[in-house]
């Protein structure tokens, strides 16, 4: 069990993020349905000349398929631009630790890995990524992912909304996105990072001739802009290799706090804006309150959990907690709070080595990542929990035998078809790719040494992690082949633009609904039986589609070892 | 029934109406948006943001922006206060193992993650760990154990590598533990070694956030102090 003495902060972290999320939710709501704010000054006029450059009219509503059609473009665009300077880097500018050309699949990987929020690093950044294809692609996907996944959220919010048909201009969406949410909390969250230690320079390395004798290299950089905008997009991708737990990403117990907050900061606040978005604020208890319960729930079994190790020989003292794989200036409750928060926020970063993980642990991280909605991604996380709510309203409106809506509007056949087609492309993303890495000869042995529980558990994360747009990953995995690239992309792409494109169909065919009049016989989704209800049944539904696989990998570890 | 807010069953709509010019104008092409967004937030996230916040950090916090170099009194730097060096004096204060022997460049190769520690289970950990532990309970000088002394056990952290292979921190009592081995090679008596890592130990922020550690490079570099003049690493 974790060291007591570490609870005060745990609980105060914890509170902190929640007592945040009603107000930035109320904020959020006001940036997406147009109201006014103290930044009009500055951010209206920046928007207007964005609007004008870009040739689009922001008011202009648009169908669910012009929205989606608006989404997949940009991204498209977004990720075959950093393909490119991939795949020629080395010539490129700003390259002073010579970092040579990307394969074509490694390319692929990279760019659709940052351009989905996924983030999950097939190569080295210190060695593999030159600076400037750092900033100026990478960063830049940094700030597109999250703001499209935002996008999604709105466009599928205004489906409840609205009644015309429409969702809201798309270009509007991203755009404010940008200039009044990823921007200055960004440039906020710099700040902090800046003045609690982490490097920010625009020189790449520094030359340094160690004590212990010879020359060494310590690759440098604008450090805390990145952290920054890694955490609050929930982005996840390293500056480093070691991501958070390199001591220039992370160097202390405060930026890990600040780290913790960031994560959390859009996800929990959704919720609250969604219920504003669609003006019945009251409709956000029963969802936050079911992110938190299983949120909460996965913490404690996860901190309680990762322990100790059993197997380690009597005469090593685990009194400080089970420190492999984690940080010292971390006391361990921290490394194991931002990890757990990390892989529950889909953001991916890691602060500790997943794989030393004792095999309960990892299997709480698998289950978050199964599920995506407790908090999830910025934006797809929250429309991952609303898909579930209107399955739980239809299972529920069958169960008393009433017709289902929801906030006033009836789900029906169309709905529902696409909310399952959602929830099961996400086994399908995972299960079939590892299961083609089980069956491919060859593939197996080249990347994890051939079969084995905990090989197994390192392969299913693999693609979890990235049908999940987490990004965090078990090591070790020689997953840099041109199978693990190509097929990770895939993934990567089914698990992003899938889920998404059913949430806007679901919003356009809602959009359409004139809105009912709750009857005597509505479930009423504003109450505690509701929450109860959806959370048993996201851990139901999850636990059905995913326990089998589970008893093949970590329970497996943890009846017969190894 | 009672709780329905006021007004909720007519959700309102922002928007005006749909106007039949929407659809009638001519369409914006989706390629050009998003090329053109693209370009100018590439200059924004990539030029802008990060000069931006390096300007204010070289004013606001110059050292630790730079990443906390260390220098030699002629200037040159020799390491940062942030990341570990491969210490393996017996007359100092050992760090902890590392899979990429603290490089911070070199040391991660080009194949991703393969320099990671193993699983929890896993044979080579389990057999590295033990080796670590004989490395510090079972060498004796003499017929003392320098490193065991209570309960012949040895603190987590010394045996076991960290996530990062930098980490330039050890556990206050992986200070100590290390006290009868830094006192027998550097001639110093171990009361006054105690001393030396009881005000090397860094306390939490603000009394609860963090831990109790200590780091290593501060800590030798005290410990240079009282050693013999040019003494390495």
């Amino acid at each position: 069990m974790i060291p007591t003495g570490t609870l005060p902060e745990l609980l105060l972290t914890l509170a902190l993020a929640v007592a945040i999320a009603p107000f930035f939710g109320r904020y959020l709501a006001q940036v997406y349905s147009g109201g006014s704010s103290i930044w009009d000054p500055i951010a209206g006029r920046i928007e207007s000349a964005a609007y004008w450059v870009m040739g689009v009219d922001p008011d202009r509503p648009m169908t669910w398929k012009e929205y989606l059609r608006g989404l997949l473009v940009t991204d498209a665009a977004a990720m075959i631009g950093v393909f490119l300077i991939l795949l020629y880097q080395a010539n490129l500018p700003g390259n002073a630790l010579g970092a040579p050309d990307m394969s074509w699949s490694l390319a692929f990987h990279t760019a659709v890995s940052f351009g989905t929020n996924t983030d999950y690093q097939h190569y080295v950044p210190e060695t593999q990524v030159s600076q400037w294809v750092s900033l100026y692609g990478l960063q830049t996907l940094m700030y597109t992912s999250p703001a499209t996944g935002l996008c999604a959220f709105v466009g599928f919010a205004r489906g409840f909304a609205r009644r015309d048909g429409r969702l809201g201009n798309y270009y509007s969406d991203l755009v404010r996105t940008i200039t009044r949410v990823l921007v200055p909390l960004a440039v906020l969250g710099a700040l902090a990072f800046v003045l609690l230690g982490v490097p920010e320079t625009l020189s790449q390395a520094a030359h340094v001739f160690p004590l212990t004798g010879g020359r060494e290299v310590i690759p440098l950089g604008p450090v805390a802009s990145w952290d920054s905008i890694e955490f609050l997009g929930t982005n996840g991708g390293g500056f480093f290799s070691a991501n958070a737990a390199h001591p220039f990403q992370n160097p202390s117990a405060t930026t890990n706090f600040i780290a913790i907050l960031l994560m959390l900061a859009i996800p929990l606040a959704t919720p609250f804006a969604f219920a504003r978005l669609v003006r019945r604020p009251g409709e956000a208890a029963p969802l936050i309150a079911t992110v938190l319960t299983i949120f909460l729930f996965g913490l404690v079994l996860f901190l309680f959990l990762e322990g100790s190790n059993s197997y380690l020989p009597t005469t090593v003292n685990q009194g400080a907690g089970y420190l492999i794989g984690a940080e010292t200036r971390f006391s361990i409750t921290e490394s194991a709070l931002f990890q757990f928060t990390s892989v529950y926020s889909n953001t991916g970063a890691t602060s500790m080595s997943l794989a030393s993980l004792t095999p309960g642990a990892q299997s709480v991280l698998l289950f978050g990542m199964f599920m995506q909605s407790t908090p999830g991604g910025v934006g797809t996380g929250f429309g991952t929990l609303l898909i579930d709510v209107v399955l739980a309203v239809f299972m529920g409106g069958l169960m008393v035998g009433r017709s289902p809506e929801y906030l006033g509007k009836k789900i029906g056949m169309p709905q529902v078809k696409w909310a399952a087609a959602a929830i099961l492309s996400h086994p399908f993303a995972i299960l079939i790719p590892a299961a083609a890495a089980m069956v491919i000869p060859g593939v197996l042995e080249s990347a994890i040494g051939g079969y084995s529980p905990h090989g197994f558990t390192i392969l299913l994360y693999e693609f979890t992690s990235e049908a999940a747009n987490n990004g965090s990953g078990m090591s070790p995995i020689n997953d840099g082949t041109v199978f693990f690239n190509v097929a990770g992309a895939l993934v990567m792409l089914v698990g992003r633009y899938f889920p998404v494109a059913a949430m806007l169909a679901i919003a356009g065919s809602l959009s359409s609904q004139e809105p009912h009049r709750p009857g005597s016989g509505t479930l009423k989704t504003r109450s505690v039986t509701f929450w109860f209800f959806l959370t048993v049944f996201i851990i139901i539904v999850t636990g059905l589609l995913f326990l089998p696989v589970l008893a093949l990998g970590p329970f497996s570890q943890i009846v017969g070892g190894l | 029934m009672v709780t329905v807010p006021p007004g909720a069953p007519r959700a309102p709509t922002v928007a005006p109406a749909p106007r039949p010019a929407a659809d009638a104008g001519r369409p914006p092409s989706a390629v050009r948006a998003s090329l053109s967004f693209l370009l100018v937030l590439a200059l924004v996230a990539g030029l802008a943001y990060p000069t931006a916040i390096t300007l204010v950090a070289e004013k606001l916090a110059p050292a630790t922006a730079a990443g906390s170099l260390l220098h030699y009194p002629n200037g040159t730097a020799y390491g940062s206060s942030d990341l570990g060096q491969n210490i393996t004096n017996p007359a100092l204060f050992w760090p902890r193992p590392s899979e990429i022997d603290y490089q911070a460049f070199e040391g991660n190769g080009t194949g991703a993650g393969n320099e990671v520690p193993p699983g929890p289970t896993d044979p080579a950990l389990l057999n590295e760990t033990a080796y670590y532990v004989r490395y510090y309970c079972n060498e004796t000088i003499g017929n003392v154990s320098l490193y065991c002394l209570e309960n012949a056990t040895v603190p987590i952290d010394l045996v076991t590598p960290s996530a990062s292979g930098l980490d330039p921190d050890i556990t206050p009592a992986a200070a100590l533990v290390q006290i009868p081995r830094v006192a027998y090679y550097g001639h110093l008596s171990e009361e006054e070694l105690r001393g030396l890592v009881n005000a090397h130990i860094v306390e939490p922020y603000l009394g609860f956030i963090g831990t109790e550690y200590v780091n290593v490079l501060s800590l030798d570099q005290a410990l240079l102090a009282y050693l013999p003049a040019g003494t390495g690493y």
